[in-house]
């Protein structure tokens, strides 16, 4: 009975201590901050391990490749 | 292990920080939440949408020794502007892509380094383009970061 109790007010009560921000879909107007993901933790070749190169910042000659789409 | 702070953690002043915040001794900023307060620092994303982006960008770094950064947010009227401007300040630019989703112009924009610009051609970048759009036209943003990531990481590993 007190299990039966717990197991229902499990799912009564509120998932997380706090409103979370709707998830977003396509379509809707992205008020959310920007953000940018990286892999940061993964070495490349010449063993710089993440963190930003803003030395080079406003630099258009970094620019190798490019491509771009709508939808 | 993806990371999703766009700000590095060094430009907040310990000063102008919130009651129950600390800069910790790595740099990173840790605060308190009360109960009841919204999370707003979330991401509009499941935990599932943002292990699978994690899991794409490490092994496409992993595969092919090239930074694959992932932004979503506003680029400007001039998208690819916004994506040329944006792209020196992403780590590692130089032997990195940039795969740019602007969401409220229906955009995406893809930038590859100077440095792998022989492995990272345009042919490959519009292929990631490619692969993203056609799963934002069904509605799906973070798949279609995925299957950039994978389509293009896979051209480059295997031209």
């Amino acid at each position: 009975m007190i299990t039966a109790f717990f197991a229902g007010m499990s799912f009564v009560g509120k998932k997380t201590p706090g409103p979370v921000p709707p998830a977003f879909h396509l379509g809707e107007e992205w008020t959310h901050a920007p953000v940018l993901w990286s892999a940061v933790d993964e070495v490349t070749t010449h063993g710089h391990h993440g963190g930003h190169h803003g030395a080079h910042a406003g630099s258009a000659d970094l620019i190798g490749g490019s491509a771009s789409g709508k939808w | 292990m993806a990371s999703g702070d766009l700000i590095p953690a060094s430009a907040v002043s310990a000063d102008n920080l919130p009651v129950g915040s600390v800069v910790t001794s790595s740099g990173r900023i840790s605060g308190v939440h009360r109960v009841g307060e919204p999370f707003t620092d979330d991401l509009p994303f499941t935990t599932d949408e943002l292990v699978r982006l994690d899991d794409a960008l490490t092994e496409g770094t992993r595969k092919t020794k090239v930074r694959f950064n992932a932004y979503i947010g506003d680029l400007g009227a001039d998208t690819a502007a916004g994506a040329d401007a944006l792209f020196p300040t992403t780590p590692e630019a130089e032997r990195s892509v940039l795969i740019a989703v602007s969401p409220n112009q229906r955009t995406v924009e893809i930038r590859s380094g100077r440095a792998v610009a022989n492995r990272v051609t345009d042919r490959v970048a519009q292929l990631g383009a490619t692969a993203a759009v056609s799963s934002f036209g069904d509605g799906d943003l973070i798949d279609g970061l995925v299957s950039a990531i994978r389509v293009m990481s896979a051209a480059i590993a295997s031209p």
